[in-house]
């Protein structure tokens, strides 16, 4: 049993009580035993705190990085119109919002959940003709500041008929007809593309033959004109877990990518 | 007061909370420093990805004008504003093509027509002629073939470190991150600028 000296004379602990509560306090505050303890109980917190907040701190820039990497991943499906997550799984290009918040998940390597990622997919007005009116690009979008499952970037296509006319390496393309091709929505003129962009596919294909000239007939082609588009895609990720004190510190990581739709292949 | 000092010089209790108190500013220094630098690497790795995305959409035209060259910017903008940086973005382009191959094969001379500076915080940016060979290198001509051809895009921004200012109030911290990004252009050997106010037509 523990004893020490006091004005009581050395008393045992059992004891104390015997010399008032005064006593107690004195003998208390007078014990240097345990020091150690008291000292880990005091810092021993605080460190916690410190050695959690360095794992967090580096969890919220591994999110960052993986956030940044799978947006690209995304976007880059809508610019070319196709994708390939990181194992490897070829995907379509993301119409939906839902679509492209699942492919981010699918390329963060399981850092990201998909319940905490919103996005925001935003077009500008559309091409017209062989070149983009003035203010109708990236300016014409406003700032993506508030992603939530906003979408708007709408692939267009109508329904054409067409001719190729070859002779040598040289081809010539000729519209026949339309149906559904608006200045809204995908613009005859941008027909005139065709030899560089070559944004048409499909139909049924009547061949003929004269001289060395060959032609080409095809009926109920699909053409399409997202090439060109300018998007701006935003992905925000808002942290759920017990880095929330870190995300409270430094905000959702937001990440986002401006480019164009790159002209589709034939 | 001699005795005062004496006696305070002598005294050994505390020492644990002088230590302390001499060694907490460079722990929270350490500390804070840490987030800094993950922060600013971050905006750099920003920097780089406005470079290259601007790259590539520009290596798709053949043509580009002022109203076009101004959405490249804002395109910029978006994608360096996201990572929660600030700092005014200024962009220089240029697509350039290398011509007249001496003996050894290589380029002595090169020719651009759309070379320009972005430089504006606000969304309508202010355009100027660019300098002079401003984004080309030496060593550029020696690499280069015969019509060799290429954009050439440069970022930078420059970059206030979040915690650091506070502690020293107004003198400035910042410092500027630069990113390079280098594409062909696609369709055409060397982009051409639509005749408009502020650039040469080429």
């Amino acid at each position: 049993m523990r004893s020490w000296s006091s004005r009581c004379g050395r008393v045992e602990v059992a004891e104390a009580g015997s010399c008032g509560l005064m006593k107690v306090f004195e003998k208390f505050f007078g014990d240097r035993g345990g020091g150690a303890a008291v000292e880990f109980a005091l810092v021993g917190v605080t460190y916690c705190f410190m050695l959690l907040g360095a794992i967090e701190g580096g969890c919220f820039y591994l999110r960052v990085t993986v956030l940044d990497l799978a947006t690209e991943q995304a976007a880059r499906a809508i610019m070319i119109n196709q994708g390939a997550n990181n194992a490897g799984t070829f995907t379509a290009a993301p119409t939906t919002a839902t679509a492209f918040a699942a492919l981010i998940q699918s390329d963060s390597f399981g850092v990201l959940s998909l319940a905490n990622i919103a996005v925001a997919v935003q077009m500008a007005g559309p091409v017209t003709g062989t070149s983009r009116a003035a203010g109708t690009g990236f300016q014409a979008i406003p700032p993506v500041a508030s992603p939530a499952g906003t979408y708007q970037y709408l692939p267009g296509s109508c329904t054409i008929d067409y001719t190729t006319t070859t002779t040598g390496s040289s081809t010539t393309y000729a519209l026949t007809s339309s149906s559904g091709c608006t200045a809204g929505t995908c613009a005859t003129s941008r027909f005139a593309l065709l030899p560089t962009q070559g944004e048409v596919s499909g139909g049924t294909e009547t061949s003929s033959t004269s001289g060395s000239t060959v032609t080409d007939t095809y009926t109920g082609a699909t053409f399409s004109c997202s090439a060109g588009q300018d998007i701006v895609v935003q992905a925000q990720y808002t942290d759920t877990s017990i880095a929330a004190l870190v995300s409270y510190l430094f905000g959702p990581v937001t990440s986002t990518v401006a480019f164009q739709v790159e002209p589709a292949t034939t | 007061m001699s005795g005062c000092a004496a006696r305070l010089a002598r005294a050994r209790g505390g020492s644990a909370a002088v230590e302390f108190a001499i060694l907490a500013p460079v722990l929270l220094l350490v500390g804070l420093a840490s987030f800094e630098y993950s922060a600013a690497v971050r905006a750099q790795h920003d920097i780089g990805r406005v470079a290259r995305y601007v790259a590539d959409i520009l290596q798709n035209q053949s043509s580009v004008s002022a109203a076009q060259l101004q959405d490249y910017f804002v395109a910029g903008q978006y994608m360096y504003a996201s990572g929660g940086v600030d700092g005014t973005l200024a962009i220089s382009a240029a697509s350039v093509k290398f011509t007249n191959v001496n003996s050894a094969g290589n380029a002595t001379t090169f020719s651009y027509c759309t070379g320009w500076d972005a430089s504006s915080a606000a969304t309508t940016p202010a355009y100027t002629a660019m300098p002079a060979a401003a984004l080309v290198n030496a060593s550029d001509l020696t690499d280069s073939y015969d019509n060799d051809s290429t954009i050439i895009v440069e970022a930078s921004a420059t970059y206030t470190p979040p915690f650091i200012p506070s502690f020293y109030g107004a003198v400035s911290r910042s410092f500027t991150f630069t990113a390079i990004a280098r594409v062909r252009p696609r369709n055409v050997l060397q982009i051409a600028t639509n005749p408009s106010p502020g650039f040469s037509s080429c």
